[in-house]
């Protein structure tokens, strides 16, 4: 059964440190409270959906763990040290990061292979024959190879989250922060960006993924986490979430989205 | 009515000088008040908060003086206050620099806050510093972005170097205006400038749209 062969749940992870670790996060947008607390772990080698409606902060969370929003209450922590708040220090913290967004933000003045590279040379100073040899690699990956030298206005959505997924990649980060990576995308071009992710995952790739696609998190996510308004009201396994919630609001948000387990 | 346009026939040489010194004013001024204002531009941007008061002083004022009076100002009073004088062409190339300046730091500003905050948040998120963001990210699309501005600016700068004429700066208007005293042809005279400065001035907007065009897409994110 493939259930038995996903990484244990934290219980049984004691002692483990998480990859990352809120400890009751606060944030506020001026009187606006976006997070009110919230705590969860994120291990090694895991898959963690986020899920929850619309304006229940989960972005706001994930761009708290890589230090694009700083924090107004709480920790998160990330292999162990807290994020820091620095402008230099966080960029070593980013740097480890990957991360991918809603509307692909590839750079519209770089070609696709160039968008892949920029990254590792100018960050990390790596010499551009490696970084392209690299580039080219991943783009392979991603399966467009044959895209290398394609401006992004010459891609379709699909193939910019491809690419934009390779970018993320190319800096060799230990965990992949995922913003609703397919919310922008044609229903034809979906498939195709959750299929690279899966690929991730089942690689072992640390993953925490703001996600609407309920059936890529019932069939890829180790653990759930639900969201609303600012808290996380129910996390467990997909199994839990998806055919025996436990909390009305889980059932609730299920329920508008029409799943029905 | 007569027209004679031997006047014209017989001195083109001159009107000629007075074209490349139109078109070496136009070039200087505009490379310079790009360098500047690309400056000022930033400046205004991320520099810490007094400079960016001084330089929106700066931009205000040139927003609400004449070019006119600023040229007049640089050539008479300036060497009165400071005891530097500066000959009419260098006067007129400053005049003009530290006017056109303003706008290209305006048209800067607007280029850089038009790129979506997503592209900051994309380059960041990668590791990059406040500087290579700025470099590698921001500037490159915000140039495409302000093409179209831009083209306009430097129409504005050559049409301006005509006033350049009060100072006496030899430049086309100049010329014209010497010669069409010295021949009692104006209408002619004048015409010619003015057919001139509209040959110059037409293909260099639709070049720059041309251009614009073609790249539109390199700041399209
Ligand atoms: N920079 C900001 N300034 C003010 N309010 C903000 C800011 N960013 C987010 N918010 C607000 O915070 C709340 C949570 O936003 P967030 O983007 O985290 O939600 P989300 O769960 O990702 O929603 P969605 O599913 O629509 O992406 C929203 O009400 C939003 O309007
Ligand atoms: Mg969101």
């Amino acid at each position: 059964m493939s259930a038995s062969l996903k990484p244990t749940a934290p219980a049984e992870r004691a002692g483990q440190q998480p990859t990352i670790a809120y400890d009751g996060v606060v944030k506020r947008f001026g009187s606006l409270t976006v997070l009110n607390g919230v705590s969860a772990e994120v291990y090694k080698g895991e898959v963690v959906c986020l899920i929850g409606p619309s304006g229940s902060g989960k972005s706001t969370l994930l761009r708290c763990t890589n230090g694009l929003e700083t924090v107004d209450g709480g920790r998160v922590l990330f292999d162990g040290g807290v994020v820091p708040s620095d402008q230099e220090l966080i960029r070593r913290v980013r740097q480890r990061m990957g991360m991918v967004f809603q509307n692909f933000e590839l750079f519209p003045h770089m070609t696709a292979l160039d968008n892949i590279t920029v990254g590792p040379t100018t960050i990390l100073g790596e010499k551009a024959a490696s970084a392209r040899e690299r580039g080219l690699a991943l783009l392979d990956k991603v399966g467009l190879r044959q895209k290398a030298d394609a401006f992004p206005s010459a891609l379709s959505g699909g193939q910019q989250q491809r690419v934009a997924i390779a970018r993320a990649l190319a800096m060799n980060p230990e965990v992949m922060l995922f913003d609703e990576p397919t919310s922008a995308l044609d229903p034809e071009t979906i498939g195709e960006v959750l299929n690279v992710m899966k690929r991730l995952a089942d690689e072992g790739m640390t993953m925490l993924v703001v996600t609407h696609e309920m059936t890529f998190a019932r069939r890829v996510a180790d653990r759930v986490l639900v969201f609303d308004h600012g808290r996380i009201v129910e996390a467990g396994p997909p199994e839990q979430i998806f055919e025996n919630p436990q909390q009305e609001r889980t059932r609730d948000f299920l329920g508008h989205l029409g799943w029905n387990g | 009515m007569e027209f004679d346009f031997s006047p014209i026939t017989d001195n083109w040489r001159f009107l000629l000088r007075g074209l490349e010194l139109t078109v070496v004013l136009s070039l200087a001024t505009m490379a310079l008040a790009t360098l500047l204002g690309l400056a000022v531009g930033l400046g205004r941007l991320y520099g810490p908060k007094w400079l960016r008061v001084v330089l929106g002083f700066y931009v205000d004022s040139m927003r609400a003086i004449p070019v006119l009076v600023v040229l007049v100002w640089t050539f008479f009073a300036f060497p009165i206050l400071t005891g530097v004088t500066l000959p009419p062409f260098w006067a007129a190339l400053a005049a003009l620099t530290i006017h056109i300046a303003a706008f290209v730091s305006e048209i800067v500003r607007a280029g850089v806050t038009s790129v979506r905050p997503g592209q900051t948040r994309a380059a960041l998120a990668l590791g990059m510093s406040g500087a290579q963001l700025v470099r590698k990210i921001i500037l490159p699309q915000a140039i495409v972005r302000i093409l179209p501005a831009y083209g306009s600016i430097l129409s504005v700068t050559i049409k301006d170097t005509a006033i350049a004429t009060v100072i006496a700066v030899p430049e086309l208007m100049r010329q014209t205006e010497t010669l069409a005293a010295q021949t009692f042809r104006p209408i002619e005279v004048y015409t010619t400038t003015m057919i001139i400065f509209f040959l110059i001035l037409f293909p260099v907007t639709r070049g720059v749209d041309a251009i614009y065009r073609r790249v539109a897409h390199l700041g399209q994110s």
